[in-house]
């Protein structure tokens, strides 16, 4: 049942039903939230909590549940049709900081605008760009080859070609907002560049052994095969020698695999562990501390 | 999907951890708080925090750039106490985010911090700003508002990625004092080369904890160092048992023992 309710729609072919279920989602959605509302606010809590235990028990249990072995659904059990719903749910709630996040980013910006704060032209030149983006950017789903720049010269061999809303979105999108993206990416380079001269200056014992570490595994990853290939790693044909573990690309590898990698797989236990103490306290509404404990 | 009749051993001690946990919690409530040992980068957010005042700058505090998660829950319970000693001193706390949700809730975080601190009149909504849901972007929008508010203190705390760097790298420009706490452990590099604080691993989940000595929360501390020990010696079961085998293996030995060893060291096989 839940399937064939929560199947996609297409607004094209089954008008009358999206328009119908959007409807129904969105009173449904409305009503909750009034009766949150009218809900007296010493309960608003326990139901806050039911809401969450629920939400988080679909897991637990489609987890320990034993799957099937063998047959057609074999790795599966009862409730492991249900993942796309739930997951679909979550998604639902999550769509939502789209809009949340928009209007709060125009409402700052309007507002920066009508009290002309200091750096109000930068507010209207976003307005502007995110207006540029949403109009080209629907106009691109549903209107691709519509004219937005006629051809300067109508005729001839030169004739430049009519730009169409698909153009200029991708002039936008692609000659605009992505080449600044990698712009910014690059940065990180430089930023690298300035962190590591701090980090690597020689001021104490712990700062010397992270500058040699760094220099070798740096070393290990370009050229210091070259340095050191004058160390054979054979003695003679079956022999290791014991001082090629000494080649600059063994020694970076070492420190990697072999001191780096179980520091942070510790680091990992005790976050893996923290994160599931923390998950527990939400889940089981046990969380005590800056908004959890107060009345809603 | 995994199921947990896939591999039982990790089903039963993900449930014993579960139960630990859950029950220090419970016994945390009563008797004598534990201790903690001291954090020197939680200390020093109540230094960062007075710098800040005393030059008449604003603090701002970064939620990551991940959604509302546990990790964002957490770095905003952590900016909660915080904001509430930033309040104490009348300054302002601005918090940047990348996710709407995560704005409200920072809203209603921070209203709740300046109101219980006796000073709802300087909570601003304009101070809790969504800036975009795109990561370098956001890094630039983080930035601009360190450089222009010249920002006397940072906080970065929650899930981070490369645009770490461009964050930190920004705030050490402008001489904010810059605390950060993550459990992106790939990220911890750059903030120790950036920041003059990191709190590293599980202390970020412990910082709640230790900065408001909550019995519960400190419940769940000592519940989480019971589950690292349990993790501790299962790590070190498996270390001993594939080396034996592995050594019993080259030396040709045979016999029960070998066949105990191999059905340990199956264990820890993935599945």
């Amino acid at each position: 049942m839940f399937h064939h309710f929560f199947a996609p729609v297409s607004p094209h072919t089954h008008t009358a039903e999206y328009v119908g279920k959007l409807l129904f989602g969105l009173v449904f959605v409305f009503a909750i939230l009034a009766v949150l509302q009218a809900a007296p606010k010493t309960w608003r809590k326990s139901i806050i909590a039911v809401f969450t235990f629920l939400g988080g028990i679909y897991y637990a249990v489609e987890f320990f549940w034993p799957a099937d072995k063998i047959g057609p659904n074999a790795g599966e059990n009862w409730l492991t049709p249900y993942q796309p719903f739930v997951a679909n749910l979550s998604a639902v709630v999550g769509s939502f900081s789209v809009g949340i996040g928009m209007i709060s980013l125009l409402q700052f910006h309007t507002r920066a605008i009508a009290r002309q704060r200091a750096g109000w032209g930068n507010s209207v030149a976003l307005i502007l760009c995110f207006a540029a983006m949403l109009t080209f950017g629907l106009l691109n789903q549903y209107a691709p080859h519509l004219t937005i720049i006629p051809p300067l010269l109508p005729f001839g061999p030169f004739a430049p070609r009519a730009q169409n809303s698909h153009d200029v979105f991708n002039f936008l999108y692609l000659g605009g907002y992505a080449n600044l993206d990698a712009a910014t990416f690059s940065l990180i380079a430089f930023y690298i560049a300035s962190a590591s001269y701090r980090a690597f200056r020689v001021r104490s014992w712990e700062s010397t052994l992270l500058m040699v570490s760094a220099l070798i595994v740096m070393l290990g990853a370009t050229f210091g095969a070259a340095i050191t290939g004058g160390i054979h790693p054979y003695l003679s044909p079956g022999v290791e020698n014991p001082w090629a573990n000494l080649r600059i690309e063994r020694l970076s590898e070492w420190l990697l695999t072999q001191i780096n990698a179980p520091a942070q797989r510790g680091i990992l236990f005790g976050i893996y562990v923290g994160g599931l103490a923390v998950s527990l306290r939400l889940w089981l509404s046990l969380e005590r501390g800056a908004y959890f404990d107060k009345e809603i | 999907m995994q199921h947990a009749s896939d591999q039982w051993h990790v089903a039963i001690l993900v449930v014993l951890l579960s139960l630990i946990i859950v029950v220090r919690i419970l016994l945390g409530r009563h008797g004598a708080a534990p201790f903690i040992r001291r954090i020197a980068g939680l200390n020093a957010i109540d230094e960062a925090v007075g710098r800040a005042t005393e030059m008449g700058r604003p603090v701002v505090m970064v939620p990551g750039i991940s959604g509302l998660d546990i990790v964002t829950l957490q770095a905003l319970s952590i900016f909660s106490y915080v904001a509430r000693n930033v309040a104490r001193f009348g300054n302002r706390t601005i918090v940047p985010t990348i996710d709407g949700l995560t704005t409200g809730v920072a809203q209603e975080t921070l209203r709740d911090a300046y109101a219980d601190s006796g000073r709802p009149d300087l909570f601003h909504e304009d101070d809790v700003r969504y800036l975009t849901d795109q990561q370098f972007p956001f890094a630039l929008g983080v930035a601009g508002l360190l450089t222009r508010e010249r920002a006397a203190a940072s906080f970065l705390f929650g899930t981070f990625a490369a645009e770490a760097l461009i964050m930190a790298e920004v705030g050490q420009e402008v001489g904010a004092v810059q605390i950060a706490g993550t459990p992106s452990t790939t990220q911890i590099p750059f903030f120790i080369a950036a920041c003059d604080y990191v709190i590293i691993g599980d202390e970020y989940y412990a910082a709640t904890a230790y900065i408001s000595r909550d019995r519960t929360l400190l419940g769940s501390i000592v519940g989480q160092d019971y589950c690292k020990l349990i993790l501790l010696a299962v790590a070190l079961l498996g270390c001993v048992a594939f080396t034996w085998y592995q050594w019993l293996t080259q030396h040709h030995h045979a016999g029960p023992l070998i066949e105990h060893l191999k059905y340990i060291v199956n264990y820890f096989k993935p599945g």
